[in-house]
């Protein structure tokens, strides 16, 4: 189509050029032919009138008039002419010939000539003006304005076909053919586009190389982004396995925190389902996943000042229960947050039990003694900064070793949990501990205000009364025991913990010694 | 004319050069005293038919292969001969004008001018007696 395009435009302008030019050409040429034709008439009457001149000069000179009549009526004879007249010096007709075939034309071309005399050149004898055939020398300029005019036509309208035929044979049909092949040719193919015949050495033919050179370039380009695009979909594939596969929760969030991305492990943890990939701009990944979004807000606040990465262990909302744990790594990269997630549910739960094996006692559930102690300093320190007071009790069963003997260890087991049951029961207020030392020793250490001294009088008391109760062991007889018990406070009674412990133990051999079954408070007699 | 006058002139100067004047004369009755080249030469060519006086005027010429001739014209016109008897080829061919009639010798024109009233002619020498009038010296190299 193009190439149709090319070919008739050049047609079109060639022709249309030609047209115009032969066109102004004809009328140019027409006119100049037509004038000079004109002027060729003009100058074969001159010629003829410079013929004669010198007889009609003669027959002036000499007025013999039928002489000159002779030079007339030559003159008047030839087509050219259709009048003659001869004037002397004076202004006096010497002779008048006319053609009596034509008519005279009004401002008829005439040329005149000085007859001057035969002896002397400076004398002028007459003149003799011959009158142009006008008819005749008008049809005779057209004719060969119209042969001429003709004739720059034919030569124009020659020429650009000349043009024409060597513009479409050199230049446009060989470019229409290139243009084809170029626009069949395929990139994937192989095959190049050749120059025309005839057009090897030209610029067509380097036109064909220059095509040919850059169609081998872009195959070869192509070919080596193929192969880029290859390996590196393979490594995408490698790493999109991993990330699918790995056990690490993968995600990306947006300044907002809105989870933008995530992967199947990710999806898990955050509790969404496996497949979801991509859920542009979803819920705020803070509500979503954790069960603290406070402790997750603060840690994206952490990753976005310091710009390195924080991590925290979070409580997650999905999996539960009991609460599943994530350790979070979260880093801002590029305006947006990348975070891991590791699933620490396990550790953290095997961490508990071991921190909660370590920290109570087996037997009865009730703090061990290595929690007690630290339990105990934790108060202290507290109440030194508080200014309140700690009151521990010591307290110890009576007749314990006894029952122990008597009824197996089973039974002593029994007694023992089922005292713990009884002091957890008297001391009910949230913070008050209980503990076991060991043996049939236990402890409860208690916060007050200073100077509590008929609270503390009470609870003592209280467990007292709550040991005394007899306790029903298995089918056998409910078994009757008792408690002595040891008041000791801080910081009147010891200013440390081992000073305080130390001041309960001996209040509470002190009640022992008192009778048993009842309560002694350090310091008294 | 001007021919003439520069022969003149170079005679004047050259008193050894060879010159030979040619004496144009008339009849003694003929009320003409002084004739111009151009007056003789219009004359003797045709183109003057008659003198000033109304006289008609009827030149006589010496033959055709006399040297005062051929002097008498070429001098007169300042043309070669050939020139002037194309000149009355022409005129003779319409038969309207014809040239002087030829006569044998000078003696024959001074004889003939001396009979007849409005003839003129012309001499190598200067005729000698009042039979005939001088009315015209026309100034030639010699022969």
């Amino acid at each position: 189509m193009f190439g149709q395009r090319l070919q008739s435009r050049l047609l079109a302008v060639t022709l249309t050029g030609a047209t115009l030019f032969a066109a102004l050409a004809g009328l140019l040429s027409y006119r100049t032919g037509y004038a000079r034709a004109i002027d060729l008439g003009r100058t074969q009457i001159d010629s003829l009138l410079t013929a004669v001149a010198k007889t009609a000069a003669i027959g002036a000179y000499a007025g013999d008039k039928v002489l000159l009549q002779e030079v007339a009526d030559g003159l008047v004879r030839s087509q050219l002419v259709t009048r003659v007249r001869i004037v002397g010096p004076g202004g006096n007709t010497l002779m008048l010939r006319e053609d009596s075939a034509t008519n005279a034309t009004p401002g008829a071309l005439a040329v005149e000539h000085a007859l001057v005399s035969p002896f002397d050149t400076r004398d002028i004898v007459a003149h003799m003006r011959a009158e142009a055939n006008m008819a005749q020398l008008e049809r005779s300029a057209r004719e060969q304005a119209a042969l001429l005019s003709a004739l720059m036509v034919a030569q124009t309208l020659l020429v650009a076909w000349l043009i024409y035929a060597a513009a479409s044979r050199l230049v446009s049909r060989p470019i229409v053919q290139l243009a084809g092949q170029l626009a069949r040719v395929h990139p994937d193919g192989h095959e190049r586009v050749q120059a025309p015949t005839g057009h090897q050495d030209d610029e067509i033919g380097a036109l064909a190389e220059g095509a040919s050179a850059l169609l081998d370039q872009t195959r070869d380009a192509l070919a080596r982004e193929r192969e880029l695009r290859r390996r590196v979909e393979v490594v995408q594939a490698q790493v999109q396995r991993l990330v699918d596969s790995s056990s690490a929760g993968l995600f990306v969030a947006d300044r907002q925190g809105r989870l933008l991305q995530a992967n199947p492990t990710g999806c898990r943890l955050i509790g969404l389902p496996d497949d979801t990939v991509v859920t542009p701009l979803g819920p705020e990944l803070g509500v979503l996943a954790f069960a603290q979004p406070a402790a997750w807000k603060s840690l994206l606040a952490r990753a976005e000042s310091t710009g390195d990465t924080a991590m925290a262990d979070l409580e997650l909302r999905a999996g539960g229960p009991p609460p599943r744990w994530a350790h979070v790594l979260v880093s801002l990269q590029d305006d947006r947050f990348e975070g891991v997630l590791y699933d620490i549910t396990e550790r953290r739960q095997a961490e508990h039990a071991a921190k909660h094996q370590a920290e109570h006692d087996p037997l009865t559930g009730l703090k061990s003694r290595a929690a007690i102690e630290r339990l105990i300093d934790a108060r202290l320190a507290d109440a030194a900064r508080d200014g309140t007071a700690v009151a521990l009790y010591y307290i110890d069963l009576d007749g314990f070793k006894t029952v122990n003997d008597q009824l197996g260890h089973a039974a002593g087991d029994a007694v023992l949990i089922e005292c713990a049951r009884r002091l957890r029961g008297a001391v009910r207020r949230h913070g008050d501990l209980v503990g076991r030392l060991g043996g049939d020793e236990f402890v409860v250490a208690v916060s007050c205000p200073p100077e509590p001294a008929g609270f503390l009088q009470a609870l003592g008391h209280e467990l007292v009364q709550a040991l005394r109760q007899p306790m029903a062991i298995g089918n056998a007889e409910p078994i009757g025991l008792s408690a002595s018990i040891g008041l000791a406070c801080w910081p009147e009674h010891g200013a440390t913990r081992i000073e305080l412990m130390r001041a309960a133990d001996a209040a509470m051999y002190h009640a022992k010694r008192a009778g048993k079954d009842g309560m002694s408070v350090a310091g008294s007699p | 004319m001007a021919r003439v006058a520069l022969c003149s002139l170079l005679a004047a100067w050259w008193p050894t050069a060879a010159r030979a004047d040619l004496y144009v004369v008339v009849h003694p009755d003929n009320p003409v005293r002084a004739l111009t080249a151009k007056e003789v030469t219009e004359i003797f060519l045709g183109r003057t038919r008659a003198f000033s006086s109304g006289e008609f005027a009827v030149p006589l010429d010496l033959p055709a292969e006399s040297p005062a001739r051929v002097r008498f014209y070429e001098t007169l016109t300042g043309v070669p001969m050939a020139q002037v008897n194309s000149y009355w080829s022409r005129l003779m061919f319409s038969g309207q004008v014809t040239p002087p009639r030829a006569l044998p010798d000078e003696a024959s024109v001074g004889l003939a001018v001396r009979r007849q009233r409005g003839a003129i002619g012309y001499l190598t020498q200067e005729p000698a007696d009042a039979s005939l009038r001088v009315v015209a010296v026309v100034r030639t190299p010699a022969p």
